[in-house]
């Protein structure tokens, strides 16, 4: 075919054509599209197509597939595509869109948190885990930490951490994690009594005699109740009671006041950790 | 949160006021023995009070309260308290009437200093109705009711109409759940955090008081409401259990001042949070667990996260497709994004078992949703690819002359970036008309180079009318002095040159 061009002479414009015209991309779009890079606004069915994925009561990692990104921002950028101009314009941005907004993907939360914003750039691997559970529901101050490394304590920054549903929870993390730390909120430490095979019980801490102050035993008192709904607690029998097991361990000091009583009667915040299986 | 591992926390037995409330006189008097002067200094007195809660309390000197207020959660296993950011307020006021506080030297423990501060927690049913009284209610309480018979203190501002909130609690219900006498001094204590690690506001020293109650809330399946009050025992020592003067008449009500109410939701659950984590194991990937028949194939997909979904193809007919989300159960390898033209540009086809692999359609038709959904982020994206493909237009435009008509470009290559629009007829015509012109009649005067007088490359000569820019500027020169029927003689030039 005859054109005006030549093949020869089409080669020879090639370096110049493109990018170097492009205007910086809008704000709207990259903040919109680092909002879509933290799977906002993807319906739930998308994250998890099948129920049997996620039971009762479960916790599941994942790694988020950057191929699947892609195209749900190519999907996005397709709106208004019409001439093949138009393709190669996007093919030619797409690649530096991701990287600008994934950028700004960074800052999401820390503007939720009223946080500064960082330069800190991703590492580009994103995962997380899936929690659906009561925890969810009654711990709503529920905190998240996700060590890199075990050894470490270095952590993996959160980029997105919010309830989808009343027992879900989804948790995007930047980079890779080995080992997650599920907590109650340190807010919530409160005093308490354990309820274990129908009886209250509470397992008693070391008063710093002999092992160092807080450390928790597997020794516990019942709890004495002053009434038949077991609601009232008989402080002064329950005194004794710890007294007495102190005074067994040899972690008895002389002195039981309300101090001694706070150390003991702390719930303290619990924590549970999980190896992250999809490393 | 890292953090919290090396956080520290100082308990203390109780922290008693230096001064307890009243009013208080300085007198300073100084006598100077000098011979000559024979004069004396005046004696001076000054007046001051010291005042702390005792009809009410400021919300703002309350840091928490567990459970947190109108709050629902398994809360039937926990003793409500509040902390107060006033370290002394247990200790500023006596239980007993005509009692003065007692004074706890550093480093001297002593049992026996009782809070007049107490949580009591009540459930829906036995709650009492908190009311609007005045210190006088407190004072003459009337018949058939016992308080601590306050007298306000008319020194630091109180008097019978001071206002209160108050609870009239029946004696039996009173009995049973108010503290001892002598457990009141374990329900409070004195904590000190390190505040490095917490927001600080200015308002405390790290220092804190705390109130814990006795008494577990109730918890139903559906949530209970409960109620836990924060109150006065000032004057009602010998009323408390343990003390001399308890109240049997199952007629008569306690009267107690109400400092503080927090109300919540208990929700019975057999599980705390330990147990509910253990229930989490085993902790596996987000993919549906194969089921024992499953063949190798299927087994394969499932572990790598994928669902079998039923697929509507645009044929109408049906089949099955496997799926999977963005959030995948291993690590895959990423490659370069593309721009695709439709989604379908993204099925997969496996052609062993005829099944499509939708995924990255899905993925590619979900984003274009989205975008659709988003006016602002539509038109911006719409605007900033028009105006790439302009200038990329131009830029194309600039390297075909480039190539093909490089003296043209050399020549006028700034003139070019300003004109942009009808870069070719201009350029060309100048071209024309000046180097090329020069070359080929060398000396012409006229600068028409080749084209004659009116040079017109594009042809648009014969459409002088409406393109009367393309007369030289001579030619314009001319007839614009001539004076009358301009337009005409223009077109008029115009045809008679072509």
């Amino acid at each position: 075919m005859n054109t005006w061009v030549s093949r020869k002479e089409q080669l020879m414009m090639k370096p110049d054509s493109g990018n170097s015209a492009d205007q910086p991309i809008p704000d709207i779009i990259t903040k919109w599209i680092a909002r879509i890079h933290l799977l906002y606004g993807v319906p739930f069915e998308y994250l998890v197509p099948d129920s049997r994925m996620l039971p009762m009561e479960s916790i599941r990692f994942f790694h988020v597939d950057e191929n699947w990104m892609n195209n749900l921002i190519d999907g996005a950028l397709s709106i208004g595509r019409v001439t093949q101009n138009d393709l190669q314009h996007d093919e030619r941005v797409i690649d530096s869109l991701k990287r600008v907004s994934g950028k700004k993907a960074q800052n999401i939360r820390r503007q939720l948190l009223k946080k500064s914003d960082t330069n800190e750039g991703p590492t580009g691997v994103k995962t997380g885990f899936i929690l659906r559970s009561l925890i969810v529901e009654g711990w709503p101050g529920l905190e998240v930490n996700a060590y890199k490394s075990k050894q470490e304590s270095s952590l993996c920054t959160i980029l997105r951490m919010e309830r989808l549903a009343k027992d879900v929870m989804l948790c995007i993390f930047d980079g890779e994690f080995e080992e997650l730390e599920l907590r109650e909120p340190a807010e919530a430490m409160h005093f308490g009594v354990d309820f274990d095979d129908g009886k209250f019980l509470k397992k008693l801490r070391s008063l710093g005699v002999k092992s160092p102050l807080g450390t928790q035993w597997d020794v516990s008192v019942n709890i004495p109740f002053r009434d038949a709904d077991n609601r009232t607690l008989n402080v002064n029998k329950l005194v004794d009671a710890i007294k007495s097991k102190l005074k067994d361990a040899g972690e008895y000091g002389g002195n039981f006041y309300s101090p001694e009583f706070a150390v003991e009667m702390i719930e303290s915040a619990q924590k549970g950790v999980f190896d992250n299986v999809s490393k | 949160m890292g953090d919290l591992k090396t956080q520290k926390m100082k308990f203390l037995q109780s922290c008693t006021p230096v001064l307890d409330d009243g009013e208080y006189r300085i007198r300073v008097g100084q006598v100077v023995n000098l011979a000559t002067t024979g004069k004396e200094i005046p004696e001076k007195t000054q007046l001051f009070s010291v005042k702390g809660p005792r009809y009410s309390l400021d919300p703002g000197s309350i840091d928490s309260m567990f459970p947190p207020s109108n709050t629902s959660g398994f809360y039937g296993n926990c003793l409500p308290h509040i902390i107060l950011k006033r370290k002394t307020l247990p200790w500023e006021r006596v239980v007993f009437k005509g009692k003065t506080a007692v004074r706890i030297e550093a480093d001297v423990q002593a049992a026996d200093v009782i809070p007049w501060l107490a949580v009591l927690t009540f459930d829906s049913k036995e709650a009492p109705v908190i009311e609007k009284k005045t210190a006088n209610d407190i004072l003459n309480p009337g018949a058939n009711v016992v308080s601590g018979n306050l007298a306000p203190d008319t020194h630091v501002g109180e008097s019978t109409t001071t206002p209160c909130l108050t609870i009239d609690v029946p004696s039996p219900l009173f009995n049973a759940i108010m503290p001892n006498l002598d457990e009141l001094p374990y329900l409070s204590h004195v904590r000190s955090v390190d505040m490095d690690y917490k927001k600080s506001d200015g308002s405390t020293d790290g220092y804190y008081s705390l109130v814990i109650g006795n008494r577990l809330p109730l918890a139903s399946g559906d949530g209970e409401k409960n109620v836990s009050l924060l109150v006065s025992l000032e004057g009602l020592g010998e009323h408390i259990p343990g003390g001399s003067q308890q109240i049997t008449d199952k007629n008569t009500c306690i009267r107690m001042i109400v400092l503080a109410i927090w109300e919540y939701s208990a929700i019975a659950d057999k599980f705390d949070f330990k147990k509910l984590l253990e229930n989490l194991s085993p902790a596996t990937t987000l993919k549906i667990e194969s089921p024992p028949n499953a063949g190798a194939e299927m087994k394969a997909a499932l572990d790598m996260g994928y669902t079998a979904m039923n697929h509507h193809l645009r044929d109408g007919e049906q089949t099955a497709s496997w799926y999977r989300g963005p959030l995948v159960p291993l690590k895959v390898d990423v490659k370069k994004p593309e721009a695709k033209e439709n989604a379908d540009a993204l099925y997969k086809y496996n052609p062993d078992n005829g099944l499509f692999d939708i995924s990255y359609a899905a993925a590619w038709q979900i984003g274009r949703l989205l975008a659709l959904k988003n006016k602002n982020f539509a038109i911006a994206l719409f605007q900033w690819r028009r105006g790439n493909n302009q200038k990329a237009a131009f830029n194309n435009m600039m390297n075909i002359l480039k190539v093909k008509l490089p003296n043209i470009v050399a020549h006028d290559e700034e003139r070019i970036n300003m004109i942009g629009g009808s870069l070719l007829h201009e350029l060309t015509l100048n071209y024309m008309q000046n180097d090329l012109g020069q070359k080929m009649r060398p000396g012409a005067k006229d600068n028409t180079g080749l084209l004659g007088k009116y040079g017109d490359p594009a042809g648009l000569i014969k459409h002088g009318s409406k393109y009367p820019g393309l007369l030289s500027i001579e030619a314009l020169e001319k007839i614009v002095a001539s004076g009358s029927d301009i337009v005409e003689k223009i077109v008029q030039e115009a045809r008679e040159d072509a």
